[in-house]
């Protein structure tokens, strides 16, 4: 993996290389991303690259849940992987239940106006060609509205939703140093939560937590927040990459 | 320990112990993510995480090892600890 990431892999096929650019470039510059960033990897891939940016998103929704709400590592914690002989045996029990796992493939059923309706009910309103880009993969159709009906469901309100999403804006990275570097959090509990979500969701602390304890919120309203930087920072990349209105699903426009 | 409550497999009842049954019949296996538990307050936050999954990770006719490997890519990258 490291040697892929810094692009030293010397049997990396084609395919590995445009996957890896976009995976770097969408990390490190995400606030300039542009339809033009897929055409890449669409060489090689053709339609099929949408299929990875929703890889790609969904795992910047993921990653960040993981961090926000420090959710425990299915294998061995970071601290006991540097002793050999467990890091081998958690490797060898990850592999065993992956083994059990049915990886397939599966084919996807529904069609680009199924989709198009469940997304159009969440919002509702009707899109005309907003969402035209996605006709070759309606699947991501799907994962728009499913983000829509989770925004909707939020126990925050939505002027507090709205204030999170302009925060994750103002905090995606314009360059690779933007991405990697220390800076000067907001003093509002969430909005620093959002920020620290947006840049670096593994610095997150268990007096971040506490502060938005202090400020009123629940572990339902916990979980609401951490969803709430996770899904904006998700369509954030996947909105630019894949040539969709911002306000499709922001409400802090 | 994650910084919510959550409701483990062996605790839930009604719509959240459906919500991990409908998990273990999407990923034909008995293990249930961690990542998927920390939604367990609200069991349709948790369906819709496992629907989500589904729909990056299975759906459709790419490969799964170059899923993988963007998945591996995006958290290494963002340092993520899970």
């Amino acid at each position: 993996m490291v040697p892929l990431l810094a692009g030293q892999a010397a049997d990396a096929t084609p395919l590995e290389r445009a996957l890896v650019g976009l995976v770097r470039h969408a990390h490190e510059v995400p606030a300039a991303l542009a339809p033009t960033d897929l055409e890449p990897l669409r060489a090689v891939a053709g339609d099929g690259a949408l299929d990875y940016l929703l890889v790609l998103c969904a795992f910047h929704f993921i990653t960040r849940i993981a961090d926000l709400l420090a959710v425990p590592p299915e294998a061995l914690p970071p601290a006991l992987r540097r002793f050999e002989p467990l890091r081998r045996l958690g490797v060898g029990v990850a592999s065993i239940l992956l083994r059990r796992m049915d990886l397939a493939p599966r084919p996807y059923t529904r069609s680009f106006e199924g989709a198009l309706v469940q997304l159009e009910t969440a919002l509702g309103r009707r899109l005309g060609d907003a969402v035209a880009p996605l006709r070759p993969r309606p699947k991501l159709v799907e994962a728009i509205a499913l983000a829509v009906e989770e925004r909707d469901r939020s126990s925050l309100d939505r002027a507090m939703l709205a204030g999170v999403h302009r925060v994750v804006e103002r905090a995606l990275p314009c360059s690779p140093e933007e991405s990697a570097g220390f800076h000067a959090r907001p003093s509002d509990p969430i909005e620093a939560f959002a920020f620290v979500g947006t840049r670096y969701a593994y610095r997150t602390t268990h007096a971040q937590i506490e502060a938005l304890r202090r400020a009123g919120l629940d572990d339902l309203g916990i979980l609401d927040l951490a969803v709430a930087v996770a899904d904006a920072n998700q369509w954030a990349r996947l909105h630019r990459l894949a040539g969709l209105p911002r306000d499709l699903f922001s409400l802090g426009t | 320990m994650p910084h919510i409550a959550t409701v483990p497999p062996r605790q839930a009842t009604g719509d959240t112990a459906e919500v991990y049954r409908e998990l273990r019949r999407m990923s034909g296996s008995g293990l249930v993510a961690q990542v998927v538990q920390v939604f367990s307050l609200r069991p349709a936050s948790m369906r819709r995480m496992i629907r989500g999954w589904e729909l990056a990770m299975w759906a459709g006719d790419e490969p799964r090892a170059p899923r993988e490997l963007v998945a591996a890519a995006v958290s290494r990258l963002n340092d993520c600890h899970y």
